[in-house]
């Protein structure tokens, strides 16, 4: 089992968005290696929902943090080190002239010939490969420490003495090409992979921690799945320029936190960098606030940009509905699931937009395990829930006037809006004096 | 006084009025002109509608004899071309000179392989063509109510006269024409034929571009609108509906001077905006003089059509979607108090905030501009508690609603317009049609998504 997430919820976020927006990928993103930014994706694409691992992998990338170690390694020798193992054709193996037959003489003294002229780039390409691999499995070692004792005592194992022997190598003889030849592309090759993902994870994991130091990214503290508690404090969203931080606190007491504020006062951003900071920190990455703390959850729903499907005939209203409904069922599955929606059924009249909030964030408020964060420009409907249901909390985002101007603070502040500055506008620019009839 | 039209950018955006490349461009409906001057006239007049109901239904009848005609342009931009190149070369007003520039020209090709002489020779061989066409094709023409009748007569009988008919005969072979017989038919075209070549040119134009026009309005079923000068304003559309779409639904409307307010409901895809969209481009189309997406269609000019439906956010200075809206509503407020008589859309006044506010600024605004009783407006909301405030303060608002209704657990949308205002509310038909609250109870499981 593993955290649930899914398209809809990742486009939402930006995870990897492929607009113009910075996505969370190309912000953590920053590996030396390709197989590390394969890696990273990979832990996107799969967060967790497991309270050890989340704490494990949340612990090295720490640790990494502390103590600021650099990656070791330099980007060249991997690619030529992939290039040359993906090569797994038996043709292109490497032999001396030692074994008996005349083919092999031949063969030998074609690349003695074109080793002169300068032609024989296979062979290169193969030696390249060869010493980058041998510089990296070095490298690997003098780096290791006792935490990789795995990996140390195979490289210090009789079978890759030759490699340690051959540090620093520059050029290899038909011998040596012919010996590592056999031994790192066919004899040892899963030794050698397994070095190769291991560096690639430390990758991962280093250039996480240099990110994180980076932009004071910090480690979010893992709590165990029972609580239901999430305390965020100062988060704010990772992509934008001058984010503003605010401070939340959801708990059993109060799962469901409902939104409110006017169209541009920044709820949908608040509720991505709500999501974003839940996702990260079940990836378990340092999470872009000044402190959090998190019960490990099943899952992450969002609806926030949600695609009208026209050319299938589905109103706005109706595909909010089909999203309701999968969300609505994966509440059941899987009990401890977080859930955001953004301005539940904007596409529909004001009287049905009331109604359907109210029986449908009732109906949620009795999903305790779940945490639930719902916002609508409906204030009305907070106002008849709160009547209604205990645990819900009120939150929202201000708008003030500067003249005639309305400012938006983004700053998160506790009840129900009641921002009314439409009609105060609309007098400060004299709009009904001007169509006054003389 | 005349009037000239006023519009803004903002109105033929939303329109999509203008735009040759533009993909449903109301332009491009009328785009099948095969000439550049041809092309350019039909873009200015996109550009200027009229305001005088004269002149509106003068261009407008001179589209009907074209369209009851039925004849094609005969003619492709390229021999268009190659004549023009011919007559355009030399000095055409001094016969003498452009005689020594056929001589010369000549001289050049047997000495420098020119190819000048022959191009010209050419483009002389497409006038004799062209005019020969032309003249078998105004022949037929019937008298009655023909817009170019003068023109007509004119070209016809100077053509037909019997040298010019001969010489004419011998331009048509073009390059094979020695250099004698050139320079006698350049002296025809251009001394002998000068007054019928002045007529020729603009008629050629005017032609193809009202024959474009014509053929369009049959093509696509399109009416033709009367323009009436009266003291109360009012346009009354039959069957108007919108141009570009493939399978439109057709709507009747009135609106005048006692009621010259029609707030218009719906829920969201019911059709609002398609709806004004549709009336607002059929009178636009009108002013101009053109054929119509209207079965029928009767109106007071009006001096100037302001929509304002996708209002674009200016994020950039900083607005938030509502002051955008705000700046909008006043800047068109400015023009309806300075008493000029316009044709004014609103499309879901105010969405950009919450809904008390979008209630009470959509119905302050929209009493404030109903006392203009010398503008038309259509209002469209989806905050339909408006409606009943409304017809209590206002005597000359018009309701209208685009209805939707449940067929088979989903929303149908007729798109034709009934009066009064809409009372759909299918919100919580659907949740409990897909059993939303049980799913969410745990009561229903094991449901297909």
């Amino acid at each position: 089992m593993s955290f649930i997430i899914d398209k809809q919820t990742l486009d939402d976020l930006g995870i990897f968005s492929r607009n113009k927006e910075i996505s969370v990928y190309a912000l953590y993103n920053n590996a030396r290696t390709r197989g590390g930014a394969r890696i990273l994706e990979d832990m996107f694409y799969n967060p967790l929902d497991n309270y050890t691992l989340i704490r494990k992998r949340a612990d090295l990338i720490s640790r990494f943090q502390n103590t600021g170690v650099q990656f070791p390694f330099r980007t060249a020798w991997f690619d030529a080190a992939e290039f040359y193992l993906s090569d797994t054709d038996e043709r292109t193996r490497i032999t001396t002239n030692g074994d008996s037959g005349k083919g092999r003489d031949s063969v030998s003294l074609q690349r003695k010939i074109r080793k002169v002229i300068k032609t024989d780039t296979e062979f290169e390409q193969a030696e390249r490969g060869m010493i980058s691999l041998i510089w990296i499995i070095n490298t690997l070692y003098e780096f290791s420490d006792e935490s990789m004792a795995d990996i140390r005592s195979v490289i210090s194992g009789p079978v890759f003495a030759k490699v340690l022997e051959c540090k620093g190598i520059e050029h290899l003889s038909d011998e040596q090409a012919a010996y590592f030849d056999n031994l790192l592309r066919y004899e040892h090759i899963d030794d050698v992979k397994a070095m190769l993902d291991c560096i690639y994870h430390l990758d991962v994991y280093i250039s996480v921690a240099a990110t994180a130091k980076e932009r004071g990214f910090v480690q979010a503290e893992v709590l165990p799945a029972e609580e239901n508690v999430m305390e965020f404090r100062g988060i704010y969203h990772p992509a934008l320029r001058n984010p503003v931080a605010n401070d939340l606190t959801v708990s059993a007491e109060n799962n469901i936190v409902f939104l409110t504020g006017a169209n541009m006062a920044g709820k949908s951003t608040f509720m991505k960098t709500f999501g974003i900071a839940v996702f990260l920190a079940h990836v378990g990455f340092p999470v872009p606030a000044a402190s959090m703390r998190f019960s490990v959850r099943d899952g992450l729903f969002t609806t926030i940009n949600l695609p009208d499907n026209l050319n299938r005939g589905y109103s706005h209203f109706y595909a909010e509905v089909r999203r309701l409904k999968r969300v609505a069922q994966s509440v059941n599955r899987w009990p401890r699931l977080v859930v955001i929606f953004d301005e539940l059924f904007r596409g529909t009249n004001v009287k049905d937009a009331f109604d359907a909030t109210v029986a449908v964030t009732e109906a949620f408020s009795h999903i305790k395990g779940a945490i639930f964060m719902i916002s609508t420009h409906i204030i009305e409907a907070g106002e008849e829930l709160k009547g209604k249901c205990g645990n819900i909390g009120y939150i929202y985002l201000p708008t003030v006037m500067k003249g005639s101007m309305p400012e938006y603070t983004y700053r998160l502040e506790k009840g129900i809006t009641e921002d009314r500055h439409g009609m105060l506008i609309i007098r400060n620019e004299g709009i009904l004096n001007i169509l006054k009839k003389r | 006084m005349m009037n000239t039209f006023i519009t803004d950018r903002q109105t033929t955006e939303d329109l999509n009025l203008l735009g040759r490349f533009r993909k449903d461009s109301v332009i491009n409906i009328f785009d099948g002109t095969r000439t550049r001057a041809a092309r350019q006239k039909l873009e200015e007049m996109f550009r200027s509608p009229m305001t005088d109901a004269e002149a509106i239904n003068r261009r407008s009848a001179a589209f009907r004899y074209y369209a009851s005609l039925g004849k094609e342009f005969p003619f492709e931009e390229e021999q268009i071309e190659r004549m023009e190149y011919y007559l355009n070369s030399g000095n055409p007003s001094d016969v003498l000179s452009s005689t020594l520039n056929i001589i010369a020209g000549k001289c050049r090709m047997v000495l420098a392989n020119n190819r000048a002489y022959e191009k010209m020779l050419e483009g002389m061989g497409c006038l004799a063509d062209v005019m020969v066409k032309t003249a078998a094709l105004l022949k037929d023409f019937p008298q009655e109510g023909c817009p170019d009748s003068a023109e007509i007569e004119t070209f016809l009988s100077a053509v037909t006269e019997s040298r010019s008919s001969r010489l004419i005969d011998i331009a048509s072979k073009g390059t094979e024409m020695t250099v004698a017989q050139a320079v006698k038919a350049d002296r025809l075209f251009r001394k002998e034929l000068g007054e019928a070549m002045d007529v020729m040119l603009p008629l050629l134009s005017a032609l193809d571009l009202q024959m474009a026009v014509g053929n369009a309005a049959v093509a696509k079923g399109f009416g033709f609108a009367e323009a009436v000068t009266a003291q109360e304003r009012f346009m009354e559309l039959h069957g108007v509906y919108h141009p570009v779409l493939s399978r439109p639904v057709a709507n009747d409307l009135r609106i005048d001077g006692g009621k010259n307010v029609l707030f218009l409901t719906g829920v969201n895809m019911a059709g609002k905006s398609t709806f004004m969209k549709a009336v607002s481009i059929a009178l636009y189309l009108a002013q101009m003089g053109f054929p119509v997406p209207a079965a029928g269609m009767r109106f007071t000019p009006v001096d100037g059509i302001f929509t304002s439906i996708n209002v674009p956010d200016d994020i950039s200075q900083g607005y938030s979607h509502f002051y955008a809206e705000v700046l909008r509503v006043k800047s068109l407020a400015q023009k309806v108090a300075e008493g000029r008589n316009l044709f004014v859309i609103f499309d879901e006044l105010f969405k950009g905030t919450n809904v008390k506010d979008a209630y009470d600024a959509t119905l302050a605004v929209t009493e404030a501009f109903a006392v203009h009783r010398n503008c038309l407006f259509v209002i469209s909301t989806h905050i339909v508690e408006v409606g009943p405030a409304l017809s209590e303060r206002c005597g000359n608002v018009k309701f209208r609603r685009l209805p939707s209704r449940m067929a088979e657990g989903r929303l149908v949308y007729p798109y034709v317009l009934e009066e009064g205002i809409s009372e759909d509310r299918h919100g919580m038909t659907i949740i409990r049609n897909e059993r939303i609250l049980e799913i969410i109870r745990g009561e229903a499981v094991n449901e297909e998504i």
